[in-house]
């Protein structure tokens, strides 16, 4: 068989991923909770747990709950706080062998603003990833990805305040996601991560109460994979920036879905807690797809849907 | 002890695998490759048979440690706990482990006293091994609302084991802390693993007698490893820390009960 040179490389804004499989943010800590159980050299991107600028302790437990085709969480942006995430993560993002972006949150402007200035020209940090979409805390959150003139004005201060990849991460619990697209790709980002989870809630009819104690949360899993599959393909006919597509993905074919529907680079999550390998299996499954069907590049999807 | 540092991810094999009370059975591994040697009160999470519908492993504790595998035991009760219930001998899963911080032996001197109910009898089951290993004879309260719901185990012989029933078909009647003489608390160290309400009890005693106590905490769990922050557990001077790292056991006078 003839093998065809495949180039796997992810291009946002001047920067590269080796490949196109990133782990997703919260689902993978800080990176070094899986260095035993994943080959960390062999990811896109490792996208962190949020930074804010304090230090948070996360909602009153329980904090998870299994449900059907995924789980419910409400972590509530558990943190330490951006003083103790560069004096006790950073230099452990440092040693890592892949790009590390830093998911970032907050409660105002002024939070986004003071993380992203923090981290601007920090060499260990290949970018971040502004989280406009957690469903689980009362201010902030997702009110910044719900409304596309509050985001587009977000977007527009951390642009000044950031130089490097600056990517937003989109909610699904919108009505029309090619809206909040726009503002972002407008005022200047460089890329589009999409989903974030769907709100979700499960009741306990034994004891009548919600298996979380916030009521609702964050539904992830195979089950909301096409919502996810779907936005990406509408918001790839929106903008013109690179998405990163994720929501749902446990396999190679479900990467392809994704990469297929326009995406340029995805991120596994809820799928890492049932095996921390899947990135590794997914990297591996897509080249050998592009091997098979002739793709060399990734932007050779794209013109196949 | 130090939390491990370094748990691994690897297949293993179904050797054994019987009923040991009504609702319970022991399921035995055996590991494909050599892995770190776990302690008593360290876990494992075994990966969901049903990944798709049900994608979270499901943590357990170890009750026996093997050269090459391990067994525990577990409580049948919903999806992943009676899919694997029907796995035969040779069924083949993978485990992560070893994870969390183990029990800690007791403090010079003092007598422990082990107290479990319910799935809380595998990390005890372990811990009485261990004990008895190193020279101590632990007293073993084992506390369930009836006979048959007590797991027939073969525990250490220099372990003096007491069954508690609330219903009285078995050993003393009452629950775990019946069997305990009052003269008993005071230089033990106390151990326990099992619903609530019995661990706090047992938290009340140690404290009454100025007793050091550890409780193995269940939460759930997303990714086992402290990375999600999933598996919160509320502390006495405010904030939390995670049953899968700086737990499942911890000291229970650091616990807001
Ligand atoms: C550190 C630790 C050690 C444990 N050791 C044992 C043991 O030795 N023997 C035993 O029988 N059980 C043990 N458990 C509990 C065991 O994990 C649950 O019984 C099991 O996950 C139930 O799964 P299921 O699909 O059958 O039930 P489900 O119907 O899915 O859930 C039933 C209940 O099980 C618990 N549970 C479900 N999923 C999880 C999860 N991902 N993480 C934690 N809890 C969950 C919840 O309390 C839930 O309400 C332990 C739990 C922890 C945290
Ligand atoms: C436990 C947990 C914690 C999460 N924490 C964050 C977070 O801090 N910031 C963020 O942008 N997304 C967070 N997410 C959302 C995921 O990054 C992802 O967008 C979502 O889970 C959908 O993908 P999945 O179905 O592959 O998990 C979290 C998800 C889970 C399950
Ligand atoms: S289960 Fe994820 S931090 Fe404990």
């Amino acid at each position: 068989m003839v093998t065809t040179q495949i180039d796997t490389t992810v291009r946002i804004a001047g920067k590269t991923w080796t490949n196109p499989v990133g782990v997703a943010s919260g689902t993978f800590g800080f990176g070094e909770e899986y260095a035993s159980l994943c080959d960390l050299e062999q990811l896109g991107a490792i996208f962190t747990k949020a930074v804010t600028p304090e230090k948070r302790d996360g909602n009153t437990p329980p904090r998870l709950a299994n449900v059907d085709g995924g789980m419910l969480n409400a972590i509530g942006l558990a943190n330490p706080g951006l003083e103790s995430f560069l004096q006790l993560k950073m230099p452990k993002i440092e040693s890592l062998p892949c790009p590390a972006i830093i998911n970032v949150a907050g409660a105002s402007v002024d939070d986004y603003i003071k993380v992203a200035e923090t981290l601007n020209h920090h060499e260990a940090i290949w970018g971040i990833e502004v989280n406009v979409s957690c469903p689980n805390v009362d201010h902030g959150g997702m009110a910044f990805g719900t409304n596309p003139k509050v985001l587009g004005s977000l977007v527009k201060q951390l642009r000044k305040a950031y130089d490097g990849p600056l990517i937003v991460k989109l909610s699904p619990n919108v009505t029309d996601i090619t809206e909040t697209a726009r503002a972002a790709e407008a005022e200047g980002a460089d890329a589009l991560s999409c989903i974030n989870t769907v709100t979700g809630m499960k009741i306990d009819v034994n004891t009548r109460r919600p298996l979380i104690s916030r009521g609702t949360a964050g539904f992830s899993g195979s089950a909301i994979r096409p919502i996810g599959v779907a936005a990406v393909w509408r918001v790839s006919k929106a903008v013109s920036i690179p998405i990163i597509g994720l929501g749902g993905i446990g396999c190679t074919n479900d990467a392809l879905e994704y990469l297929l529907a326009g995406a340029s680079a995805i991120q596994v999550g809820t799928a890492l807690f049932s095996n921390p390998k899947i990135p590794n299996d997914i990297t591996k499954g897509i080249e050998e797809y592009m091997q098979e069907n002739g793709f060399q590049s990734l932007s050779d999807f794209h013109g196949h849907f | 002890m130090t939390p491990s540092q370094f748990p691994s991810h690897g297949t293993v094999t179904v050797v054994s695998h019987t009923t040991v009370a009504q609702g319970y059975k022991r399921m035995e591994l055996q590991y494909a490759n050599p892995v770190p040697q776990p302690e008593a009160g360290q876990f494992f999470t075994l990966a969901s048979p049903l990944p798709a519908f049900t994608p979270l492993r499901r943590p357990f504790a170890y009750a026996e440690t093997f050269p090459n595998g391990f067994s525990f035991i577990y409580e049948l009760r919903g999806q992943v706990t009676q899919a694997i219930a029907q796995w035969p001998v040779g069924t083949q899963s993978d485990v992560i482990g070893p994870l969390g911080t183990p029990f800690p032996l007791p403090t010079e001197q003092r007598k422990p006293i082990l107290v479990a109910g319910g799935i809380g009898v595998g990390p005890i089951y372990a811990l009485a091994h261990t004990l008895c290993k190193n020279g101590y004879a632990p007293i073993v309260s084992l506390g369930s609302r009836e006979a048959a719901l007590i797991p027939d185990l073969d525990w250490p012989a220099s372990a003096d084991v007491r069954i508690c029933t609330d219903d009285g078909s078995k050993g003393i009647h009452g629950n775990a802390l019946a069997a305990l003489q009052p003269d008993e608390s005071k230089d033990a160290e106390f151990y326990s693993c099992g619903p609530h309400p019995m661990m706090k009890a047992v938290y009340q005693l140690a404290q009454k007698n100025d007793a050091p106590s550890w409780s193995s905490l269940e939460e759930m769990m997303a990714c086992g490893v402290g990375a999600c922050q999933g598996c919160a557990i509320p502390m006495e001077d405010g904030g939390y820390e995670r049953a899968c790292v700086e737990g499942p056991v911890f000291d229970s006078r650091r616990l807001a009960w």
